[in-house]
């Protein structure tokens, strides 16, 4: 079952993309957390918002292959995402748009 | 209802465990790739591992959940007869439905948290018996899973935390 290059490299099962990823992860973490405590007032949310849109990203192409899979595949992932956009734009759109009392 | 309101309620809320439970959930996904990657280089030893640690990384989660809850308890800012928050410039009905948003929210997250788990531990359970090799399909399904708890999680924090 072994490829035979395993013989070779013992920690073959380690990747530098998904690790190079993983530090890309914390840092934007630690970004999205700075920046909110930069008092950039009702921009903060957006730009934690954003934040968390490139994080995704890079748990979806890389975390969840889909730099790897078929056209069909990325096309369903994008239709969830765009889901997930409205359903949390509607209810980000309510919240905003109420006049306060 | 007003954004100044919901950005009072969520100063309420215990950050320093949001943040902390989403270094958490990262780290398990990315344990999780990498045990789905040794799964599908046929590396039994390195994918038991790797998935012990993601399920440890899982239930620590849920543990610092559990602490943030009970700490909401005690402020008295759980949604009901007992809601009664420390005193702000805020309607406190407004902090209140912000609170059920965040109940709902993370509950219904921390559920799938709950079920991920179970998933894990009986592949983990499975992985004692059958050869990495042959569980790298639903190691990969499994994945695929977790990484989706993770990313609603990725969103929640700066919803639910880090309103200014």
């Amino acid at each position: 079952m072994k490829p035979q290059s395993a013989k070779h490299r013992a920690s073959e099962w380690f990747d530098r993309t998904l690790a190079r990823t993983f530090g890309s992860l914390l840092a934007l973490l630690a970004l999205t957390v700075l920046l909110a405590h930069a008092g950039l007032g009702p921009l903060a949310t957006v730009t934690g918002l954003l934040i968390a849109g490139v994080k995704a990203g890079l748990v979806g192409i890389v975390f969840m292959e889909l730099r790897a899979s078929t056209r069909a595949q990325r096309l369903a992932a994008v239709a969830g995402l765009a889901w997930l956009t409205i359903l949390i734009g509607l209810t980000i759109t309510d919240v905003l748009t109420r006049w306060r009392g | 209802m007003d954004p100044l309101a919901f950005a009072e309620a969520s100063h309420h809320l215990y950050q320093w465990i949001g943040v902390l439970n989403t270094a958490l959930l990262l780290t398990s996904s990315f344990t999780m790739a990498l045990a789905a990657r040794a799964a599908h280089r046929a590396y039994s030893a390195a994918f038991r591992v790797l998935l012990a640690v993601t399920i440890l990384l899982g239930v620590l989660f849920l543990g610092f959940k559990t602490l943030e809850y009970s700490l909401d308890w005690r402020d008295r800012i759980v949604p009901g007869l007992w809601f009664s928050p420390p005193a702000g410039p805020e309607n406190p009905r407004h902090v209140e439905l912000f609170m059920i948003f965040y109940f709902v929210m993370t509950g219904l997250h921390t559920l799938h948290v709950i079920v991920g788990l179970l998933v894990l531990s009986t592949l983990l359970f499975r992985s004692f018996r059958t050869p990495a090799g042959r569980l790298s399909h639903t190691a990969e399904l499994a994945g695929l899973y977790w990484h989706f708890v993770d990313l609603v999680w990725i969103f929640l924090l700066p919803l639910l935390y880090l309103i200014a």
